[in-house]
């Protein structure tokens, strides 16, 4: 057992080209991320945040091997998995799962609950009995508080909370040490969201396991994650735990967001106004992307682009914060 | 089975099919045609097909509550003496036979490349797309008289009688392989997107796996809407071909030989020989074209959602 | 006398598996440049309240039952063309997603004048300048070149602005917004929470704010209610509910909340799920989820009264609060 981080990825890039017409020139591509270095402890629950574009869920997927990088690499317990074929994956498909946010789509309506359970199980290990199957299933089902009998059912049979607990219950099924789970509440209500949630730590303090939370609700991340990472068009702001972020925002981006947080029994609402929008991620902005909305930015901001770097308790990436500025 | 037929009878589906006069008719009028067809062995009051129990003393009789009709023939005879309700009945099995096999064939066809194109997409998509489209730019008909008058001319009239149901099952079969092929490609590039195929792949399941057991069975709806519609055009090309003569031979009548038989005919008075077989297909076609039509909007997702 | 009034409002479904209600007597009351909010889970029928002010209910649903009044005249036994008339006159609507309330193949400029169009004569000229004038207002940038764009131009926080114009073009009395920051980034919701609450006390536009979202309602509303299975069970001033809830439904979801626990610990859950419309419980709907429901509550529906400064639908609300 190594000290590595479960996960690591280096300078990770994700471009993805644009359809265009057969006759244009011009090829252009998203630039999905763009240089991304992180690691995920054992045992964490690592939260990635940011808004629609940031990347979050190109990370996720690129990490589960969904999406392959274009550049730099993803490593789990040290061992390069990204660009392996079919038949190398196989073994880390055991060992990394994931469970995704719309409830609704994330199940094939065409199996019953117990075909979408054992197919994983079957694949993985061929050599159970049928018995020992069922008996699997039936003890994962219970373990995330579903009643078993649904194995016959249909998903569209069941309330989006109940879909999302068989779909954890389908990840749980291969014993797996890794969980992605991109926004796996955000599609559900409120009172169902704390169900799922809980269901969530209970799993994760039973198995030993390790989550890449991806979510854009930071009460979710102040409540549950061990680190956060807030993210800006492919890039990382700032890196540290939920608690610092939220005393104290270093990076320009962080505070914004965290002003524009709706708050539970504020007497006075006001939002910070900051100008422009979130620039297309087919033309990045040279420098720090985030140059041409900050109120700090300066001449080396819309050349250099900022580097994760230690300060203090927590890394940052901004050319104001390691200069003293901020 | 049991159950699953249970479910069927209890399901919304067969509720709103209960419900609808149309659905119901034009599936009543089916069974009774697809019946009769199967039957025809027994209920026909000779077999058309055997030179035998033929006649020619006995042709151009007029149907029985003609003056002039004979008993033994209810609906009269065509000019070689055939029984007119023998040889509807057993014409009717070969226009189903041959609509409901070609459609099979197209759907096989059409399916898989549809399937392999829309998931597998990149060059292979662009290369299968392209070839439908070149297809679907010739006119199943035009193509179909092409190779069948090549056929015609290339095989012995003896040989051609023997092949002549499997020429038409595999000429209307491939010709319309494209109209498949492209429904199940669009799906496919819908159900491709859902997570439940990334949870698939997370899973680790091989890319033909998850075409076939996840990605197909969630396209089926379109496929079996199209079905109907597309055994109504088998059955009326066939017939079509027929007519022109490029169909089913002489002596073994489809509904289609049956009408070209007698438009020599119409003229002079024999109007039973053309127009009963006529009547016949138009209300064939008609009921699997209602049927069709009810099926597109009783599987229309918007009226059939499940979230 | 309130500018807009609703009264034992009842709207039912006839379905296979009977009459479904989706409200059972929903009332409440708006006046001219208040800001309500209308608070519940998904089926709780806040946005069924919404659709039927404004008579938007799809067939086969339709009010059974209850009064709406309007500025003094009744809304609910108006015919299709007298109702045509409120509908982004005096009262307009604003929903959800955008992209789907904006026509993608016509311009902004196109929609903007054919709702004015709608409702008023004017020459084409005048309605280019007035609605430019409305862009400008919701503090969209450049709005003469916007005028001209398409909707997949513009991003989602602009659209959502245009969708807002739209809504203000022939300064309504009120405007219903239905989750109109649910599907945008939280800065930009921040900047139309912002711009709503701003236009609105600048116009004396009276605004119903229906959402899930109780962080949103508290930062936005005066006043707001809390519906569950097709009734309201707590009405009141937004900073009064919020900080001391009466209801047990309405304490359960503010406990569930992640900010209201204890980082790292399990969350407060609600047992069980809000039933749905064929099988709404007897008496109070809440009672099997509820730790203090009695055989009262399972028998005798709750009606909503007065509990410090607050309606409460509950047996038990003195005994809580």
């Amino acid at each position: 057992m190594s000290d590595a981080p479960l996960i690591e990825v280096q300078d990770l890039r994700v471009h993805f080209p644009v359809q265009v017409s057969f006759l244009s020139r011009e090829k252009p591509v998203v630039h999905a991320l763009n240089g991304v270095s992180l690691g995920v402890e054992r045992g964490e629950a690592f939260c990635l945040v940011g808004e629609s574009g940031c990347g979050k869920t190109t990370l996720g997927r690129t990490i589960i091997g969904l999406t392959p990088p274009t550049q730099g690499d993803v490593r789990y317990d040290g061992e390069v998995i990204s660009g392996l074929g079919h038949s190398d994956m196989r073994p880390y498909r055991q060992r990394m799962q994931m469970i995704f946010q719309n409830p609704y789509a994330s199940l094939n309506p065409r199996l019953t609950v117990q075909s979408t359970l054992e197919e994983p199980l079957r694949f993985h290990r061929p050599e159970l009995s049928d018995t020992q199957v069922r008996e699997q299933t039936i003890e994962v089902m219970s373990s995330v508080g579903n009643d078993p009998a649904w194995g016959t059912r249909y998903p569209h049979e069941f309330s989006g909370g109940q879909r999302q607990r068989i779909s954890i219950a389908r990840a749980l099924m291969v014993d797996p040490k890794f969980i992605v789970a991109d926004e796996p509440v955000s599609a559900l209500d409120v009172s169902i969201q704390a169900q799922v949630l809980n269901l969530l730590m209970k799993v994760r303090a039973e198995r030993d396991l390790t989550y890449l939370f991806i979510t854009h609700d930071l009460s979710v991340v102040e409540h549950f994650g061990t680190r956060v990472a807030v993210m800006y068009l492919g890039t990382v702001c700032e890196l540290t735990t939920p608690k610092a972020l939220f005393e104290e925002p270093h990076h320009p981006y962080s505070q914004l967001l965290l002003s524009a947080i709706p708050k539970i029994g504020r007497k006075n609402f006001k939002p910070v106004k900051v100008p422009g929008e979130v620039p297309s991620p087919i033309n990045l902005p040279p420098g720090c992307v985030f140059h041409g909305r900050c109120p700090h930015a300066n001449e080396r901001c819309t050349q250099e682009v900022p580097v994760l770097k230690q300060s203090g308790d927590r890394s940052v990436a901004c050319h104001a914060v390691e200069e003293g500025r901020l | 089975m049991i159950a699953a037929v249970q479910r069927a009878i209890a399901s919304d589906f067969f509720y709103q099919f209960r419900r609808d006069p149309v659905a119901v008719g034009s599936t009543l009028v089916l069974l009774v045609f697809v019946s009769l067809a199967v039957l025809a062995p027994l209920i026909a009051t000779q077999n058309p097909y055997d030179p035998i129990q033929i006649d020619i003393m006995d042709s151009e009789l007029p149907p029985v509550w003609q003056q002039g009709g004979d008993a033994r023939f209810v609906f009269g005879t065509d000019p070689q003496g055939r029984d007119m309700w023998s040889t509807i009945l057993y014409g009717t099995g070969v226009s189903l036979i041959i609509g409901i096999f070609a459609v099979m064939l197209q759907a096989v066809l059409g399916v898989t490349l549809g399937l392999m194109s829309g998931y597998i997409g990149g060059r292979l998509d662009s290369f299968l797309m392209r070839i439908a489209d070149i297809q679907l730019s010739f006119s199943t008909l035009m193509v179909a008289i092409i190779v069948l008058a090549v056929f015609q001319a290339a095989f012995s009239a003896q040989l051609y009688a023997d092949l002549a149901i499997i020429m038409l099952v595999l000429v209307i079969g491939i010709a319309e392989w494209p109209q498949y092929a492209r429904t199940v490609r669009a799906n496919v590039l819908a159900e491709k997107e859902k997570e439940y195929v990334d949870a698939a792949r997370v899973i680790g399941l091989s890319r033909l796996r998850i075409m076939f057991r996840h990605i197909l069975p969630n396209t089926l709806t379109p496929i079996l809407v199209i079905s109907t519609v597309q055994v109504a055009n088998a059955i009326v090309a066939e017939a079509a071909l027929s007519f022109l003569g490029l169909g089913m031979p002489v002596n073994q009548p489809s509904l289609g030989s049956l009408i070209r038989n007698g438009f020599d005919y119409i003229l002079s008075g024999q109007w039973w020989i053309t127009v009963i077989p006529s009547i016949v297909l138009i209300i064939l076609i008609l009921a699997i074209n209602l049927l069709g039509d009810w099926l597109r909007d009783a599987l229309n997702p918007k009226l059939y959602k499940e979230t | 006398m309130p500018l807009l009034e609703v009264r034992d409002l009842e709207v039912e479904f006839p379905m296979r598996a009977g009459r479904l209600k989706a409200l059972r007597g929903v009332g409440f009351s708006l006046d001219g440049g208040e800001r309500l909010g209308i608070v519940g889970e998904s089926g709780a029928g806040k946005s069924m309240a919404a659709y039927a002010i404004l008579n938007l209910i799809t067939e086969p649903g339709r009010i059974s039952a209850g009064e709406i009044s309007f500025d003094g005249t009744r809304l609910d036994t108006l015919d299709d063309e007298e109702m045509r008339h409120i509908r982004g006159n005096r009262i307009a609507m604003i929903f959800q997603d955008p992209m789907m309330t904006l026509n993608p193949v016509l311009t902004v400029g196109t929609q903007m004048v054919e709702c004015l169009h709608a409702h008023r004569k004017m020459p084409e000229a005048e309605a280019r300048a007035l609605a430019i004038a409305k862009l400008r207002e919701v503090a969209i940038p450049s709005p003469e070149q916007r005028f001209d764009a398409y909707p997949h131009e513009l991003s989602g926080g602009l659209r959502q602005r245009v969708v807002i114009a739209i809504a203000l073009l022939l300064d309504p009395a009120i405007i219903i917004a239905d989750e109109p920051t649910t599907a945008l980034d939280v800065t930009i919701q921040a900047e139309i929470m912002g711009l709503m609450i701003e236009l609105c006390d600048n116009h004396r536009v009276g605004l119903i704010l229906i959402t899930h979202d109780l962080a949103v309602v508290s930062d936005v509303t005066q006043r707001m209610l809390v519906m569950y299975a097709g009734r309201v069970v707590e009405a009141g001033p937004t900073a009064d509910v919020i900080d001391t809830p009466a209801h047990p439904y309405t304490i359960g979801l503010l406990h569930a909340l992640p900010q209201k626990n204890e980082p790292g610990g399990m969350l407060n859950q609600i047992p069980g799920n809000m039933p749905s419309l064929a099988e709404v419980p007897t008496g109070c709907a809440f009672h099997p989820r509820c730790a203090h429901a009695d055989a009262r509550c399972k028998s005798e529906l709750p009606q909503l009264r007065m509990v410090k400064e607050r309606r409460v639908a509950c047996h038990h609300a003195e005994a809580l609060t």
